[in-house]
């Protein structure tokens, strides 16, 4: 028997549903409903605001009760038809050979009610996605393997079920390290660093501090704003980390056929499955930390409308992965016999001196300012950042680079965000190049590589020889006319 | 004059028509109304005379640049239809050249504003599966031209690629 539901008989989500929305109101409204019972035990008006309370709760449940009795689904004619609503009538239609990825999604509270949300993605504009939440978690399951079925390979005969390779399976250690590596900690620094400067530079209202540790402030504010911000970074810290964990706790990447399939979550559970023909570009991101200890984060975009980003999870192909097993897994999820870890190509030299004169002449006129108007130490600025900023835009010209093959482009940039695309050309959607007058002047010229990916809606290779730029442009405009006879373009 | 052979000149870089540049007057004139109906609020009710003066003489400019820039960009507008794609060429200042892959056109739209109508000129946006939709846009097409240039960029499906 098909799990899915025909025109005659269409489908209806999990009735357990109708409970979830009002534990969420509760749980939202907890602390005024306990105010309101405290204060109640004293007055008649306390009473008044737990009724209230119900009343929110009960307008909840009766509101979750039209939405489940209108919602109906169904499969027909090769798509999948949605259709709520009481005043207005809304029909959503996905048609199934359009659909990218279907997850499953399992929060807490629904997994305890024994249901999951099914999360059909489907290429084209956001509107195209449609969800089920929540049907029965085992229904879910069911009809995720029969719509992927008849997305992928609805002229094949059913043979015996395709040979599974694990290709990623994260151990909890090696998630307190991506936790402990991502990139908020440094902005947490940073917060925490302004919280030090703002707390020596001004006096703060008292008020509302305790006074001991006001005392403490005012006898030694190093020490105070040190300490506060050291407790912000560890707070951030151990945050970043438990995130890390709750999100991806017994992340498993398994390679099945044709299709990636992807399970991870503590609290909330999450599966979904990349088909590899639908991968329009991969990334490979590392921020600073997570360099230093070899690691990286990869993801797999695909058209579908989630942005991209290892916090959506969605084209998560391993949160923390070493090094030395990237090449493998990028060629994996490209289909492709290539390591992709090639020597790339520099850009002009040229770079560096365009990155110079950007990041230091705004120093250079606040300096001159300074200088004028306050005191000639003031160009000590600029002189002292001299250097400083050559190195920097030495370390980012260090960090670009690319290289074209006739079936893949990767580029590379970012020196605190080091990020690697790896975009097939077979999926590029437009080439390009663009020159702002400093560049023409230089013989320069950023490469531009749009593709339906999101998170690589228009990939930059930045100051690239200006004719050499105009090439690679006309190479993978030409590469892609070609292959995109394909059915799987896009 | 627009070209009667039923097939398009595939290979040759053209300018726009150029109309387009009354077309460009218009509409960059209308925005410049917005600073210059500032210097008459600002002269009505009397504000100070510097204020009134700097937005005159930001109104002269702005006047100045909607009919001058529309000259510079028409002289910088260029498309061509190659074998395998459409490449456009714009941008006064900064130069912006972008190639659509010929397979990769989803569909074309043709528009039409009220000055264009006027002029007998066509917009043809060229769409992408790119993510969020994205377009390439070719004003100042004269009648004819657009319509050519559409069946032409979705003709490779009936083509075998042999035949290129």
């Amino acid at each position: 028997m098909s799990p899915l539901p025909g025109p005659d008989d269409p489908g209806r989500l999990h009735p357990a549903t109708l409970l979830l929305a009002p534990i969420r109101q509760l749980g939202a409204w907890a602390v005024p409903l306990v105010i309101a019972l405290v204060a109640g035990s004293r007055s008649s008006e306390g009473l008044g605001g737990f009724g209230l309370v119900l009343l929110v709760l009960a307008v909840t449940f009766v509101g979750q009760l039209v939405r489940w009795l209108r919602l109906r689904w169904w499969v027909e004619d090769g798509a999948v038809h949605l259709r709520t609503g009481l005043l207005q009538v809304e029909n959503r239609t996905v048609p199934i050979d359009r659909i990218h990825n279907v997850d499953v999604v399992e929060p807490l509270f629904a997994r305890v009610l024994g249901m999951a949300e099914l999360r059909i993605e489907s290429a084209g504009s956001s509107g195209a996605d449609l969800s089920l939440s929540y049907v029965a978690a085992d229904a879910a399951q069911a009809i995720r393997d029969a719509l992927t079925a008849s997305a992928g390979a609805s002229d094949e005969l059913e043979e015996e079920p395709p040979e599974t390779t694990v290709l990623v399976r994260t151990p909890t250690s090696e998630l307190l390290v991506a936790g402990a590596t991502s990139n908020r900690i440094g902005a947490l620094a940073i917060a925490a660093g302004a919280a030090v400067g703002f707390l020596i530079d001004s006096g703060i209202d008292p008020e509302g501090v305790l006074d001991s540790a006001w005392d403490l402030v005012l006898l030694a504010p190093w020490v105070a704003g040190i300490s506060i911000a050291v407790a912000a970074v560890v707070i951030g810290w151990v945050v970043s980390i438990a995130q890390s964990v709750l999100r991806f706790n017994d992340f498993t990447l398994e390679l099945v056929g044709d299709e990636a399939h992807r399970s991870h979550g503590l609290l909330t559970k999450s599966s979904g499955r990349i088909p590899l023909g639908r991968v329009q570009a991969v990334a490979v991101t590392q921020p600073l930390l997570r360099r230093w200890l070899g690691r990286s984060t990869i993801v797999a975009e695909t058209a579908g409308s989630v942005a991209a980003g290892v916090d959506a999870g969605t084209g998560t192909v391993s949160p923390i992965e070493h090094d030395a097993r990237v090449p493998e897994l990028v060629s994996t999820m490209l289909r492709r016999a290539g390591t992709g870890n090639e020597r790339l190509q520099p850009v002009s030299r040229l770079a560096i001196r365009r990155g110079f004169v950007r990041a230091w002449v705004p120093l250079a006129a606040i300096g001159v300012a300074g200088a004028i108007w306050l005191s000639t130490w003031w160009l000590g600025l600029p002189l002292g950042a001299a250097p400083l900023a050559w190195w920097w835009s030495h370390r980012r010209w260090v960090a670009i680079g690319y290289r074209l093959e006739d079936d893949l482009l990767v580029c590379r940039s970012g020196v605190l965000l080091r990020r690697r695309w790896f975009i097939p050309t077979a999926k590029v959607q437009a080439a390009g190049t663009r020159a702002t007058p400093f560049q023409r002047r230089l013989g320069l010229a950023d490469l531009l590589v749009e593709s339906a990916a999101k998170g690589a809606a228009t990939v930059r290779v930045i100051d690239v020889e200006a004719d050499e730029a105009d090439s690679l442009a006309e190479r993978l405009s030409l590469v892609s006319a070609d292959t995109a006879f394909r059915t799987d373009a896009v | 004059m627009a070209p009667k052979s039923a097939a398009y000149d595939v290979g040759m870089e053209r300018h726009l028509d150029p109309g387009i540049r009354l077309v460009w007057v218009v509409s960059s004139l209308l925005m410049a109304l917005i600073p210059v109906a500032g210097v008459a609020v600002a002269a009505i009710f009397g504000a100070p005379t510097w204020v009134t003066a700097s937005l005159a003489a930001f109104s002269a400019l702005a006047l100045v640049a909607a009919v001058l820039g529309p000259f510079a960009r028409y002289r910088r507008w260029s498309y061509q239809l190659t074998d395998h794609d459409l490449l456009v060429k714009r941008g006064v200042l900064t130069r912006i050249h972008r190639r659509i892959p010929r397979t990769r056109v989803q569909y074309v739209d043709i528009q039409q504003g009220p000055v264009e109508r006027y002029l007998g000129l066509h917009t043809l946006i060229v769409y992408t599966a790119g993510a969020g939709l994205r377009a390439v846009a070719v004003p100042g097409l004269p009648d004819g031209v657009a319509e050519m240039l559409r069946s032409e960029l979705l003709a490779w499906e009936t083509e075998s690629p042999e035949t290129t």
